[in-house]
């Protein structure tokens, strides 16, 4: 088990250091010049020089990527060129938005998607069985942006009982924080919710045909219980490692969301560093993410491979 | 009958989406809504205001930004030695009075306000416009030098006298101190930050700087040392970032910000019929246009073309776009004709640079024929890929057909498009200038050889004399004479072919007053407040 496990933590090192690589080049096969982005319609020739040699892009390529790890060690992510401010700091302000909102869409979607293929399961060949489809499919084909903007629509601007935009920090103030958190954690849990739900039917129809649930009525046991105890729980083990894999999807999928509801995270500085090519700020929360995704694939691996000795073993075979 | 009654759906739905775009007719008329303004007693006081940006603003410093939104909140701010009016004129602001040109235009004396402190508590003074604007000229990072003008000298002649020497006269200044070279920094704050003032400005105005969550919000807040303070009615006012237009619709439209700043002409139409939300509509001193290379960059083959060398085919060009259908076409009547650098709003326009060319296909294709071109003539053009633009750029596409010309629109990213104008990789592209008060900061920078944003290449003696004749002129007839003829020159040349001016359209809800917004595109929120139930 120590081995497999160290052995996993050295790819996860390894895909850090090459996703950093190909973050840093990149970001500079972008095309569009950061020093004009960034002086705009004054931009002059002199001031341009001044600029690009103020961001050190004036340095050859490779002097500039040993820069970039060297600060990547130092944990010194450098100031936002357009903004001028530091890029932890931008970092430490929007991550816990993004983190919040993933939780709260994790959360919806579980609950959600598991309600809704247990009662595909348990209605199956009836309406509720179609009905539970018919919504996983909505919410796996409406892409994020169109369902964000019906919900302002009709939620926010028709009805007024969500607010449309804005953010309160959930820790200071849970109860505003989960108000406005509400609107886009729900559209960013639809997918998630609509893999759930698929999964859960699945995993439960597979579940409920097995001998030992057979056994367990045959004993008389009342179907709820049955449902719960056998059904659910062995389902869970995939579903956790469903959750997992899909976390990443939601962090991209934030990007989409928090650029609707004008959410300050992690997602709308990516997308709006992309578009002023702010070098610091877009390699700084690449990284972030890319790490993120990794320790997340790494924990799921880990998980699984507990949850599933088979996985350990024959990959050491191997 | 099922699939005569599909077949008939099906070609109705054809038929819909094949109809084909027809010019409107005249758009109604649209007359200037600058300002709304209730009585001073039907303010209620306090409150925190939110408005909708649909940029984020660059650094905080008067003296490096350059982005247009970094205005927006700045002139809550940061009060400027002059400022401008409804009608587009130069007024005082912390200054007390229009500056004292001596006769030989060298010499410029402005008096400055008393008794004005800055948001740290410290006096402002002329030493103070001294250091403003001495950072300004040299400062490495400065956005601010060249606008400033050829100064020699800047002194404080006593605590509210500034006299500045200029080596040549600059007439432009003024209008220059009008903007962000005007906008006077806290010297003690300067001293204490340095390159770092705008990671928390100190300025002279009714709000102070709060506090800015980056790609998010900034947040001002009321001012107690501010000089005018009776007039201020707001606790606080945050700036929300909302890059997409149908966001800051639905937010206007939910309540959840009370203002919100360049509406689409797409949104405008729907939100104005709403109950409870108000728009303001201004013209812009800026233009959109084609801009041709005409020899700038290193790429031949972006130049060497009938249209970069020769000043009939250009004519050509500007002669097939009936700018009027256009605009009525796809902005729906908001935005207007163009057809120079100088808005007609301007209190520099003349009739001559209000003259526009004709609308004539066929004598484009005829002098197309006369410059012995092949038809139809490809034209390769770069557009940025926004929604608005694209529409527009199709319809250039599809309008300059008829006279002979096969345009290719190549849509790019913002970013990349200003970067192929930077570098000349470019035979024909669509970009606009947000427009300066002075009609030096519209034409000047575009037209001069080697000046900073002259990236067509264009060098034209007879136009160069006439734009530094202007700048240098006192008179105003006379400066009005003359960028009339600098006006009618660029018509001659079409290096920049002058297309529409957009409309600087603001959405405000009716439980707010006291918002302006004048030809310069500002939003001015510095006398802004809520209403009391019965004044709304």
């Amino acid at each position: 088990m120590t081995r497999f496990v160290l052995t996993k933590i050295f790819h996860a090192i390894i895909t850090f250091v090459l996703s950093g690589i190909v973050i840093f080049f990149g970001v500079r096969m972008l095309p569009g010049d950061p020093a004009l982005a960034m002086a705009g319609e004054e931009a002059t020739p002199e001031r341009l020089d001044a600029i690009r040699a103020d961001l050190g892009l004036d340095q050859p390529l490779i002097v500039q990527f040993l820069k970039f790890l060297g600060d990547i060690i130092t944990g010194d992510l450098g100031e936002s060129t357009r903004t001028g401010l530091a890029v932890t700091e931008m970092i430490a302000t929007t991550l816990p938005v993004t983190l919040w909102l993933s939780l709260y869409a994790i959360i919806v979607a579980v609950i959600v998607g598991i309600t809704l293929g247990m009662v595909a399961e348990r209605f199956r060949g009836k309406w509720p069985e179609l009905g539970s489809n018919f919504i996983a499919l909505l919410g796996l084909s409406v892409p994020n942006f169109w369902l964000g903007l019906l919900a302002i629509m009709g939620l926010a601007v028709i009805l007024g009982w969500f607010p449309a935009s804005g953010y309160v920090d959930v820790l200071s103030d849970p109860i505003r924080g989960i108000y406005y958190l509400t609107l886009p954690a729900v559209i960013l849990g639809t997918s998630l919710a609509a893999v759930i739900t698929r999964q859960t039917r699945a995993s439960m129809i597979e579940s409920m045909g097995t001998d030992y649930v057979r056994m367990a009525r045959a004993k008389g046991l009342s179907r709820p219980r049955v449902l719960f105890r056998y059904g659910l729980r062995n389902s869970l083990i995939v579903l956790v490692t469903i959750i997992g894999l899909q976390l990443g999807g939601l962090i991209s999928g934030a990007v989409v969301t928090e650029r609707i509801f004008a959410l300050p995270g992690l997602g709308k500085l990516t997308l709006d560093a992309v578009f002023s090519r702010d070098y610091p700020v877009i390699q700084a929360v690449v990284l972030v993410i890319t790490a993120s995704y990794i320790l997340i694939n790494l924990a799921v691996d880990i998980l699984y491979s507990v949850i599933n000795p088979q996985i350990r073993v024959s990959e050491d075979a191997s | 009958m099922k699939k005569r009654i599909t077949a008939v759906l099906a070609s109705v739905v054809l038929m819909a989406g094949c109809t084909p775009v027809q010019p409107l007719g005249e758009p109604p008329e649209r007359p200037d809504v600058k300002s709304v303004n209730a009585d001073p007693g039907a303010f209620e006081d306090g409150g925190d205001l939110v408005m909708a940006l649909s940029s984020e603003p660059d650094r905080l410093d008067p003296t490096t930004s350059s982005s247009l939104y970094t205005r927006y909140v700045m002139q809550t701010m940061c009060q400027k030695l002059y400022d401008i009016d409804a009608n587009g004129d130069i007024t005082p602001m912390l200054a007390t009075a229009l500056p004292d040109i001596s006769e030989d235009g060298k010499t410029v004396r402005i008096p400055v306000k008393d008794g004005v402190r800055f948001a740290d508590g410290t006096d402002f003074d002329a030493e103070a416009v001294k250091t403003t604007i001495e950072r300004g000229l040299n400062l490495e990072e400065s956005s601010r030098s060249a606008e400033l003008g050829p100064i020699n000298d800047v002194t404080a002649v006593d605590d509210h006298t500034l006299e500045v020497t200029f080596d040549e006269p600059f007439a432009p200044f003024t209008a220059a101190l009008a903007d962000r070279a005007g906008m006077i920094m806290s010297p003690t704050a300067l001293d204490k930050a340095g390159e770092n003032f705008g990671d928390h400005p100190v300025c002279v105005g009714p709000f102070k700087f709060e506090k800015r969550i980056a790609q998010t919000s900034i947040k001002v807040v009321k001012d107690a040392n501010y000089y005018d303070a009776d007039k201020v009615h707001l606790d606080s006012i945050t700036y929300q970032i909302m890059s997409d237009a149908n966001i800051r619709a639905a937010n206007i439209r939910s309540g959840d910000v009370q203002v919100a700043d360049t509406i689409s002409p797409q949104d405008v139409d729907a939100l104005k019929e709403e109950s409870g939300i108000g728009i303001l509509q201004s013209n812009s001193l800026g233009y959109q246009g084609l801009t041709v290379n005409l020899g700038f960059g290193d790429n031949p083959e972006n130049f060497e073309t009938p249209l970069g060398q020769d000043p009939k085919v250009r004519k050509a060009l500007s002669m097939a776009i009936d700018r009027k259908a256009l605009v009525n076409t796809v902005f729906n009547g908001w935005f207007s004709p163009a057809c120079s650098g100088i808005s007609p709003d301007s209190p520099f326009a003349t009739a001559a640079s209000n003259a526009c060319v004709d609308y004539d296909p066929e004598a484009a294709k005829k002098l197309l024929e006369d410059a012995g071109v092949d038809l139809p003539l490809k034209v390769n053009m770069k557009v940025s890929n926004t929604q608005d633009t694209l529409r527009f750029a199709q319809a250039v596409q599809a309008a300059t057909k008829e006279a002979g010309f096969d345009i290719t629109v190549q849509p790019m990213e913002y970013t990349a498009l200003l970067d192929a104008q930077d570098r000349g990789d470019y035979e024909l592209l669509q970009l606009g200038w947000s427009g300066r008060v002075d009609p030096h900061g519209n034409l000047y920078t575009f037209h001069y050889p080697g000046a900073g944003n002259n990236v067509t290449g264009v060098d034209d003696d007879k136009l160069s004399n006439l734009l530094t004749r202007a700048s240098e002129a006192t008179d105003m007839d006379e400066r009005k004479k003359l960028y009339g003829e600098a006006s009618q020159r660029t018509g001659e040349l079409n290096s920049i072919i002058y297309l529409y001016r957009q409309k600087n359209l603001t959405a405000f809800t009716d439980n707010v007053s006291g918002i302006d917004v004048f030809s310069d595109g500002v939003v001015h929120l510095s006398e802004a407040g809520f209403l009391k139930k019965d004044a709304q």
